[in-house]
């Protein structure tokens, strides 16, 4: 055998005089050349920005749900921009709240399908069989009950406030995240460089980690953004029909419920926080989009 | 020939499929000593991929061992397995579906250090990487590249280095230059045989290509639905070949001389269903030398002349 293992010869190698060029800087440079994309990207920052920081210029308790009926039903003026409520209460101060409340619980909801969907989907997946066929059934007899039917059974259960709406929306969109993952990963285990990785013995929890789910993030991640929208209107529609966020927290949706009696006289009631709900939507599904063409490896510049 | 490297013994592999046992693998016997190159030829479909994955076990065997060192490997444990996996590595034929997508060069030619610990140090396996990567002749600056990015020849050679990566004795290539151009397969052919001289390696080369085969190997078996029909050395086998199927092979290369082109003897026909296949000579049905002795029993591999194997109930007695 000869001394390859044991080169001396190595001080001459310049290790770091190739610069890393990550992928993920790859894909943000194919992002950027999407327009319809970058402005999906901006709206949304600009309301994750006022959903965080609505704290520093809102007071809650104050602003939002001191009811004032002295002031109630006025127009938009240059004190409300939005004008007030039925209680008196700023619509403007009431919509960047809710906005907090929107993104908390869409990006709650799809953190949690998409941690549980991942595991089983990518598990199912990978070992089939019997463990794959249980675990389908399973994920189709939730997806057999309407999805807001469920949502509606288990608030109606459990109660309202955000953590039952987060188990509630969380448990509809688990399926859809499971057979997404599932379908990428049947694809992918049959590839060569999966098993390039079991000859040199690599364990199958790497494998789905390092070799399977980095290239099945491209549908992973254009259905999270796109699940993030979709359960924004669920939570407004949940809230619209009284189940969901519970008075007097600012949801959109609730907004709207609690305006559409007034709606003939009162019209400006229902603008800001239905252009919130459109305008938050729309961004998601345009940076979902744009993610579905950036992260294929596969396209060229 | 001094103790094999690997050797298989009656080695079987059965698909199960919905109309019976699709015999991939039927009772393959060969040796291959260290340092050689055998060569497996025969046309798609005959089971020369999964003869490979069954070799270092990335298929369980149905049937039958296969001994490397001596020792069965299809007893041993997962851990033991793994433990031996650095020895038995594996090249691919489509340099680009064998090479993560979302991996950069440099990642992919680490990942199996990594995962057998074979270093630990970051520097000591970026210093292993830049010297794997000399070895097949990738350039430095390619480190940080992905695979897309990279024509074939290059990707295979990013193959060659990841089965390098490990120190393996016996590699498996699996038709490691039927997707690439003729002037780069010259050039990966190359240089796997300048690593086999280097390194001590020993290959089982799959192939449909005899030409290549012809370059690379010491020894060819001839594989046809699943069985060896004719084992022999290089010279020996394309000067006298016995069996009628290797014959009809070697009359198939093109030859560049239009008056010394014969046309007579190509086969014609497909390969028999490899589900449940009938008795006696698999190759009866094609075989313009068949008759009604062929299909009766099962056909042993004979020695005809030192070393020269053929599985035929017509010649080769």
């Amino acid at each position: 055998m000869s001394d390859f293992n044991t080169t001396a010869v190595v001080d001459a190698i310049p290790v770091h005089k190739y610069k890393k060029k990550s992928q993920a800087y790859v894909i943000w440079r194919r992002f950027k050349r999407n327009r319809m994309a970058m402005i999906g990207l901006v709206l949304f920052t600009i309301m994750l920005i006022v959903a965080i920081t609505a704290p520093l210029y809102i007071d809650y308790d104050k602003d939002v749900i001191t009811q004032t009926i002295s002031m109630r039903y006025q127009g938009p003026s240059l004190a409300h921009p939005f004008g007030t409520d039925h209680f008196g209460r700023d619509i403007m101060s009431r919509v960047l709240w809710g906005a907090r409340i929107s993104m908390f619980v869409g990006v709650g909801v799809v953190a949690i399908s998409l941690f549980i969907g991942s595991i089983l989907g990518a598990s199912a997946g990978y070992f089939g069989g019997v463990y794959d066929n249980v675990i389908m059934r399973i994920m189709d007899i939730v997806l057999a009950i309407p999805g807001t039917m469920l949502a509606i059974t288990i608030v109606a259960a459990l109660g309202g406030g955000i953590a039952n709406l987060l188990l509630a929306l969380g448990i509809e969109q688990v399926p859809k995240m499971t057979r997404i993952v599932r379908s990428s990963v049947l694809t992918l285990k049959r590839q060569d460089y999966i098993e390039a990785a079991k000859a040199c013995g690599t364990g199958n929890v790497r494998i789905i980690f390092k070799h399977i789910l980095p290239n099945a993030i491209g549908p992973i991640l254009v259905q999270a953004t796109l699940t993030v929208a979709r359960t924004i209107i669920s939570i407004a529609g949940l809230s619209f029909i009284g189940l969901g966020v519970l008075p007097p927290a600012p949801e959109w949706g609730a907004m709207i419920s609690e305006a559409k009696t007034q709606l003939m006289n009162y019209p400006y009631l229902v603008y800001a926080p239905g252009i919130a709900i459109v305008l938050t939507v729309t961004s998601l599904t345009l940076i979902g989009d744009g993610l579905r063409d950036a992260l294929d490896p596969k396209l060229k510049n | 020939m001094d103790t094999p490297l690997i050797e298989t013994r009656n080695l079987k592999k059965y698909f199960k499929t919905g109309r019976g046992m699709l015999h991939a693998v039927d009772d393959v016997n060969f040796k291959i000593a260290k340092g050689e190159t055998l060569g497996v030829v025969g046309e798609s479909g005959c089971g020369k991929s999964t003869l490979g994955r069954v070799m270092i076990r990335l298929l369980d065997a149905t049937e039958g061992q296969v001994l490397y060192n001596g020792q069965d490997i299809m007893k041993y444990g997962k851990s033991h397995m793994n433990s031996l996996r650095k020895d038995l590595q594996i090249i691919f034929q489509d340099p680009y579906a064998s090479l993560n997508p979302r991996m950069s060069v440099s990642e992919i030619i680490a990942e199996p250090i990594k995962v057998c610990k074979v270093l630990t140090g970051k520097k000591e396996i970026e210093e292993r990487v830049f010297e794997l990567m000399k070895t097949v002749g990738l350039a430095e600056r390619l480190v940080n590249a992905y695979p897309h990015e990279l024509d074939g020849g290059r990707r295979q050679r990013i193959g060659v280095a990841r089965a390098l990566a490990l120190n393996p004795k016996f590699i498996v290539c699996d038709e490691p230059v039927s997707a690439l151009d003729v002037s780069i397969q010259a050039q990966i052919l190359n240089l796997m045989m300048d690593l086999q001289e280097e390194l001590g390696l020993t290959y089982m080369f799959i192939t449909h290509d005899l030409s290549v085969v012809k370059h690379i190997s010491s020894e060819i078996a001839v594989m046809y639905l699943g069985q060896c029909v004719e084992k022999a050395p290089v010279d020996e086998l394309f000067d006298n070949p016995v069996h009628p199927y290797t014959q009809a092979l070697l009359k198939a290369i093109p030859v560049p001389n239009l008056k010394s082109r014969n046309m007579q003897n190509i086969l014609s026909g497909e390969v028999t269903s490899p589900i449940d296949p009938k008795p006696g000579c698999r190759f009866a049905a094609r075989c313009p030398h068949a008759s009604s002795e062929c299909t009766h029993g099962e056909l042993q591999l004979n020695e005809i002349s030192p070393n020269h194997f053929v599985s035929c109930a017509k010649f080769g007695k």
